[in-house]
């Protein structure tokens, strides 16, 4: 994942998010959070403030979605016919 | 909290070098956990233990949003469905078939886009009725599988298939094509916001930023594993 400065059109962060490549994705991002969808596990969440990696969810259930909602985030899994909603704090 | 993908993050834009393509396999879990652990990822924590709830959603649940508290899924029946964004409570949706891109929210309107051979489409459904609004015939080839649709910055973009590509620009106030630029080579996906339209790239992995009024090219960023400063 690249983090780009929009004034400066410059990467500023460079954040490993998945151990493989990822072989469908998707991106979601809200001011308290970026989850990203990954392949070799079902979704990845950053801290913005820290541009780390602080929670990983899985199994790995092929390739799918990612959307923010108040106090949740969906994830979609098609090879599995699978919608969740993961609380958030 | 904001909640649009890219464009609502204040101060920055994200990517990934390989945007928007869901059609992947599967890894097994335990290669998983010990790979995510040797790259200096957090542990692997299962979403069954989770409070996760888990809903019904078939026949192939894919690109998902959420507009207005309502979260909408495509390839679920009736074909874009709609939940309740809290409580996973279904609330119908509409026949809209073959999203193969992501959607986007802009204009009061979520737009999704469909890849039917015959009849590629982009349709704006109201975020709070949930009622289909227009339905935008795309021109020949439709649009670009597993890209995006960027609503914003005076248009709703779309990357078009084939080569060489364009992106079209739909115009919200009319609801049809208004204009199309040349797409840079090897485009992926797009999105707008930040007072720019920003395409993706494989090969090389890049971000291309272009001026939404002329479809000039500002930046051409790369991005990906050893670009920037990592952590």
């Amino acid at each position: 994942m690249s983090r780009v400065d929009p004034e400066s059109n410059r990467v500023v962060a460079t954040i490993k998010v998945s151990s493989s490549a990822i072989e469908g994705g998707d991106i979601a991002a809200s001011d308290g959070a970026v989850w990203v969808r990954v392949s070799d596990v079902l979704a990845a969440k950053i801290d913005p403030q820290t541009n780390k990696v602080i929670d990983r969810l899985g199994p790995p259930a092929g390739s799918g979605s990612v959307a923010i909602a108040e106090n949740s985030v969906w994830i979609t899994a098609h090879d599995v016919t699978s919608l969740w909603r993961v609380p958030q704090p | 909290m904001g909640t649009r993908r890219w464009s609502r993050l204040s101060v920055a834009v994200m990517a990934v070098s390989l945007l928007t393509a869901c059609s992947g396999s599967s890894t097994p879990s335990s290669r998983a956990s010990s790979s995510s652990q040797a790259a200096g990822l957090p542990a692997e924590r299962d979403i069954e233990t989770t409070r996760a709830m888990k809903f019904n959603a078939a026949p192939s649940p894919d690109w998902a949003l959420v507009a207005s508290g309502h979260l909408w899924v495509a390839g679920v029946e009736p074909g874009l469905a709609r939940f309740d964004a809290a409580t996973g409570q279904t609330q119908g949706g509409l026949h809209i078939q073959n999203v193969c891109l992501a959607m986007d929210v802009g204009f009061g309107s979520l737009w999704a886009a469909s890849c039917t051979p015959d009849r590629p489409m982009l349709s704006r459904v109201d975020v709070n009725s949930g009622q289909l609004m227009a339905s935008v015939e795309l021109p020949e080839g439709g649009p670009a599988e597993e890209s995006s649709v960027g609503a914003g910055e005076g248009g709703v973009w779309v990357l078009s298939r084939g080569v060489p590509q364009h992106l079209i620009v739909v115009d919200p106030s009319s609801d049809k094509m208004l204009r199309s630029f040349p797409a840079p080579e090897n485009a992926a996906a797009v999105r707008v916001g930040l007072g720019g339209v920003w395409v993706s790239t494989t090969n090389p992995g890049s971000l291309v930023r272009m001026d939404p009024g002329t479809g000039r090219v500002i930046a051409t960023i790369p991005v990906g594993e050893g670009r920037g400063s990592s952590h």
